[in-house]
């Protein structure tokens, strides 16, 4: 089965690296630029993994983990990485809550596309 | 019934005399900015002029006759009652010496949280001893607000290049990664890779540095065990050690008749004590030949815990070791550095009460002291 992961990311070039990144390492890459259209993907690709960006317009990356991890029938073990520019304690903890381990919030410009590429590896192999 | 009405004249008298004796001195309380509070030797208000009023969110009748202590609630920047040590109107009292707070707070009439500078003055009799209090305050809410604003454009600012240099790491990382690549370039990728991550060292720095500067370094303190933190410390850093040749050692003292160390405790935020020692233990390497070692040394003294942190490494001259812990100095500009890793470090350590030293020589190595207060456990 085609490891299938999804990417939620507002920024066009990030969104761009990660993609160019694990489709190089043999992932089916699914884009979403912002929070509604990662909603509408995950119900027509079902990816195993999301990795997600926070701050995004309308919808925030919690708002889209909310919605998944509590949705009845979208959730079917997904694990989600996190992906953002904010580490305080009150994000990682809040991301704690839903499921997401300190290893899978990543800081952007401290973890390296390396650390990505390995985090999105160990998920799919939880 | 008598005392009461004497307590009574003498404070009318006191305000008949403001009032009659010195017109100029009382346009001058009634009409300026600045609050003005006169307590006398029982403790009550005697003046409360409305710059008072307007500070503190009661009327002159409210706050007139009554023990101070109903109108100046002193708290700290949490909220919570300061100690009378930290009370300023306490102190000049019992001092018998102005006291000034820059950083003081009180909780107004409405319950709000007001930033003030405050001085108060005793006034003197010729008995030696203190027949009034004045109290001097002006509101900094203002001030503050302006300061926050200014940190929290650098938190926003520092937050938002990250995307960008994230960017920078992720395009310079997958070319790299191409095999097309000549030597040249693929040697001028990773350079730029490796300035790439040092300014996103720098972006951390300047926001925990922004944020310890306002007093606003985010902390969330437990207790916890430093042993095993140490050990995670350790472990974190000896990769880097070992790259180099370096030998990386932990001893923590025990007791003569224990059967293990000594388990020591801390009330501090753990990830900030992880990032002050990585901090020095950085260093340590990064100053050390290869072939060198890195001795951690860990015992108690007195109600705190002494970490030692001793490296055979090039040491720090004597013209430098007095500004090692200046925000931005560096004695060595050829490695990659911020010059911020020891200001950061101090800071941790006045947060928690502790201390921060350095003993060096040049040519032997350095030696980095941290003692932080250990929590007391029920045990002892």
């Amino acid at each position: 089965m085609n490891k299938r992961l999804m990417v939620v990311e507002d920024n066009p070039d990030l969104l761009d690296i990660y993609q160019v990144c694990l489709q190089k390492d043999g992932f089916d890459v699914v884009c979403a630029r912002d929070g509604e259209e990662a909603l509408k993907q995950f119900v027509d690709c079902k990816p195993q993994v999301v990795v997600c960006d926070i701050k995004m317009p309308k919808l925030t990356g919690f708002d889209v983990i909310e919605t998944i991890a509590s949705h009845p029938k979208l959730n079917q073990d997904v694990a989600f990485i996190v992906m953002s520019a904010y580490g305080d304690k009150d994000m990682v903890d809040r991301a704690e809550k839903l499921g997401i381990g300190r290893d899978r919030y990543l800081v952007k410009s401290q973890a390296t596309l390396k650390d990505v590429l390995r985090t999105v590896r160990s998920a799919f192999a939880a | 019934m008598l005392r009461k009405s004497k307590r009574a004249a003498d404070l009318s008298a006191l305000e008949t005399d403001l009032k009659n004796t010195d017109p100029i001195a009382n346009i001058i309380l009634r009409n300026i900015e600045d609050g003005i509070i006169l307590i006398n030797a029982e403790q009550k208000v005697a003046v409360f002029n409305p710059g008072a009023s307007r500070i503190i969110g009661l009327t002159a009748e409210q706050a007139m006759g009554k023990d101070w202590t109903e109108a100046l609630r002193f708290i700290d920047r949490h909220g919570i009652t300061v100690k009378d040590a930290d009370n300023p109107v306490r102190q000049a009292f019992r001092t018998t010496r102005p006291v000034r707070d820059d950083d003081a707070f009180v909780l107004t009439a409405g319950q709000r949280r007001l930033p003030l500078h405050l001085i108060a003055t005793p006034l003197i009799n010729a008995g030696g001893q203190v027949a009034a209090t004045v109290v001097v305050m002006r509101d900094m809410s203002e001030e503050r607000e302006r300061e926050e604003a200014k940190t929290d454009f650098v938190s926003t600012a520092s937050h938002e290049m990250r995307t960008p240099l994230a960017a920078l790491e992720g395009y310079l990382t997958l070319i790299m990664a191409d095999d097309s690549l000549s030597q040249e370039a693929a040697s001028h990728a990773r350079k730029a890779h490796q300035n790439v991550m040092h300014l996103g060292k720098l972006f951390k720095n300047l926001l925990t540095t922004s944020q310890s500067e306002d007093g606003r370094l985010s902390h969330h303190p437990q207790i916890f065990v430093l042993n095993d933190l140490l050990d995670n410390v350790v472990a974190e850093n000896s990769r880097q050690a070992a790259t180099k040749e370096i030998s990386l050692q932990l001893a923590i003292e025990r007791s003569p008749d224990a059967a293990a160390p000594t388990a020591f405790h801390l009330d501090a935020d753990p990830q900030r004590i992880q990032e002050l020692l990585n901090n020095i233990l950085d260093n340590a390497i990064k100053y050390t030949d290869p072939g060198g070692r890195i001795d951690i040394g860990v015992k108690p003294a007195g109600g705190f815990v002494q970490i030692k942190i001793e490296d055979s490494g090039y040491g720090v001259s004597p013209k430098d070791l007095p500004h090692l812990f200046q925000k931005f100095y560096r004695v060595d500009n050829s490695q990659p550095g911020t010059g911020l890793g020891l200001f950061i470090c101090k800071k941790i350590v006045e947060l928690y009460g502790g201390d921060l030293w350095a003993e060096s020589e040049v040519g032997r190595g350095s030696i980095f002291y941290v003692t932080l207060p250990r929590h007391q456990t029920s045990g002892g």
